[in-house]
């Protein structure tokens, strides 16, 4: 290593780029420096990681006016409470950190508002960060994988994700809905609870499913469609209930999708030659979907790497992550750039943390 | 240009000129999302906060100053909480 | 299974994430074995209905393929116990190995993407789907001209949509293995654009390519 000064980096990282508002503090400890061309690989210690989530009531999804009315509400006292848990006063922050995108337009701009106001008012320089990018980033501090295929499914993304010079590329994604997407829809139709989330309960229901349904199963390459079995299992469900029980209507369509996910997931990991999957995104806490992938991976000598709730789902921290790693190597948002964007692609980052 | 025959104007006193200029940059960053129908422009007048908006239909100047209030009032929360 | 023992001296070409690929004779003729495997993570059911599928689907795209003069290999046995298929063995480099061993060769290069152009043009005009193109699904012939290979994921569809995202595909495809990867795609475009139904192809590529700029969301 570099053998130069020793550098701490405290970043505050907010996020709302859906209905779930978190903060997080992180610090970096580099004890020999920043080293000015190798991979950045601090020391990283968890200060602080809070989150609050707004649920709809059953049968509903969430309109961006009411989760951005939720954030508006909860960010001082989530704000006050991190600061708390950290043991630290603003004077203590070396960067604010926030969702840049991608998202829904009034959350992710309610919450750059806050973040926008706290850098002025604590005089600190403001990053701007890539969601994706986040979990990606908390997802190789807090399982160690180095240089994985990340698969990162959500409400709103489905990707097979390989790095590859300072760029994460997409190698493989849906042509149509995101998983989490599919997921949420279908626990509607089911009148599943929202609460602890829609997916949660999905797989809940799967587990007590028995009975395979066979369902349309559409991989082309390494991208995936899942808008035709959603179609498909909504309609037996409304047309035929007494012939299948949603148990098993969960179980099938958990089986099919996850299996297209895992699939296209192997081809990414034979065509880059790598061993590892990293899954990351709040339907990568799914139990099923984790021991699905570790038993593809354990037929090819791999090794699977996820992380459990406090970090699958949208958080803090992950953005205060990647921020402070941005931050390491220079990077700022002055205010006046400083606007949300619902699309941002994971491959429009710079990844110039990494070699 | 388009026309806009419909017009308003907020102003905000916010006690020092350093936390209006705050508000002033925080709040301008992102463009009003209805661009075509709407113009919004924001200055710090010493103290003061002077916001106009313009609109092609009085519907949508309402919604544009509703929806401004809102981010207003969260950067004035946000001061009352950390400043 | 019982085929496996009868045929001990073939050679392991490639082991792929769901078929080993081996080199083998049939009735003395030089010919690939392609046995697909079953995946343990899946449900059983679907395993077998995925294993047999595409082992079906591959052998009668195939056939359809040389029935409409469209450079595929030839299938010579379905064994439906073992989840194999042999076909003839095509010999040539597949067009990665050909560019990447090739990188300074531009009117050689030029010449290989219209090759590739022209034959998925002449694959699509038969409402033949691929479904899984890249560059190491084509093999480059002595004369320069493609021969298309692997066609497990194949269907038969006529719809504009179906050839776009084929196309789509191996655009990814060429983004994620090769550098420079957009001029190299530009000249398959360019041979594939032969006649209005190749263009109106062409035209929805657009929107596909859109739909994939405009879906990333909420995390």
């Amino acid at each position: 290593m570099g053998g130069g000064e020793p550098r701490t980096i405290i970043a505050l990282g907010l996020e709302g780029s859906a209905n779930k508002l978190g903060v997080g503090i992180v610090k970096h400890v580099y004890a020999d420096g920043v080293p000015p061309s190798a991979e950045l690989r601090p020391e990283v210690v968890e200060l602080a990681n809070v989150r609050d989530t707004y649920n709809p009531p059953p049968g509903e999804g969430f309109l961006p006016r009411d989760v951005a009315a939720h954030h508006r509400e909860t960010i001082m006292p989530l704000l006050k409470q991190a600061l708390a848990e950290a043991g630290l006063a603003p004077r203590d922050l070396d960067c604010i950190c926030y969702t840049k995108g991608p998202g829904m337009g009034a959350p992710l701009q309610a919450v750059a508002l806050v973040a926008r106001t706290l850098a002025q008012l604590w005089d600190l320089p403001l990053v701007g960060v890539n969601h994706c990018v986040g979990h990606i980033e908390m997802g190789r501090a807090i399982t160690g994988a180095d240089n994985p295929i990340v698969l990162y499914v959500s409400g709103g993304n489905t990707q097979v994700i390989a790095y590859s010079q300072q760029t994460y590329r997409i190698f493989g994604e849906t042509l149509d809905s995101a998983i989490g997407n599919c997921l949420d829809r279908f626990a509607r139709v089911l009148k599943l609870p929202n609460d602890p989330s829609p997916g949660y309960n999905i797989e809940q229901y799967a587990k007590r499913g028995t009975k395979y349904i066979e369902l349309p199963y559409t991989v082309k390459g390494m991208d995936v469609s899942l808008g035709g079995i959603l179609t498909f299992v909504e309609r037996l469900a409304k047309t035929e209930p007494e012939k299948h029980t949603p148990e098993d209507l969960c179980y099938s369509l958990q089986e099919t999708m996850f299996a297209m996910l895992v699939e296209i997931t192997e081809r990414a990991m034979a065509h880059v030659g790598s061993q590892e999957v990293l899954i990351v995104g709040g339907v990568g806490c799914n139990l099923r979907l984790q021991e699905m992938m570790a038993q593809m991976a354990a037929e090819r000598g791999g090794k699977v790497f996820a992380t459990d709730m406090r970090y699958c789902i949208d958080n803090g921290i992950m953005i205060a992550q990647a921020g402070a790693l941005a931050f390491a190597r220079g990077f700022a948002t002055p205010i006046e750039d400083s606007w949300v964007t619902q699309r941002f692609r994971t491959d429009q980052v710079h990844v110039d943390w990494r070699t | 240009m388009a026309d806009f025959p419909h017009a308003a104007t907020l102003t905000v006193p916010f006690g020092e000129a350093r936390l209006a200029e705050v508000a002033r940059r925080s709040l301008s960053a992102d463009q009003e999302l209805s661009g075509d129908r709407v113009s919004r422009t924001i200055r710090a007048d010493d103290a003061t906060l002077v916001v106009t908006f313009r609109a092609d239909s009085l519907r949508m100047l309402r919604v544009t100053v509703t929806g401004f209030m809102e981010s207003l009032i969260l950067v004035a929360r946000t001061m009352d909480a950390f400043a | 299974m019982a085929d496996q023992d009868q045929d001990p001296g073939r050679e392991l070409l490639r082991q792929g994430a769901e078929a080993r690929v081996y080199k083998t004779t049939v009735d003395g003729r030089a010919a690939v074995a392609k046995q697909r495997f079953s995946k343990g993570y899946r449900h059983p059911e679907l395993d077998r209905k995925l294993t047999r599928g595409r082992l079906n689907q591959e052998a009668r795209s195939l056939r359809r393929c040389r029935e409409h003069g469209v450079r595929a290999p030839e299938v010579l046995r379905v064994d439906k116990d073992s989840a194999t298929l042999y076909v003839e063995f095509v010999e040539g480099p597949t067009l990665k190995e050909w560019i990447v061993a090739t990188s300074s060769d531009e009117a050689g290069e030029a010449r290989l993407m219209a090759a590739a152009g022209r034959a998925l043009h002449h694959m699509h005009q038969h409402n033949i789907i691929h479904g899984d193109l890249t560059t190491s699904n084509m093999i480059v012939g002595r004369d320069s001209e493609l021969t298309l290979i692997d066609f497990g994921l194949s269907q038969v569809s006529g719809s504009v949509e179906d050839k776009a995202v084929d196309l789509y595909v191996l655009e990814r495809a060429f983004i994620s293995t090769h550098p420079d990867s957009e001029r190299l795609f530009a000249g398959v475009l360019e041979a594939y654009a032969r006649d209005d139904a190749a263009r109106a192809v062409l035209r929805r590529l657009e929107d596909v390519r859109q739909r994939g700029r405009k879906r990333d969301m909420s995390g």
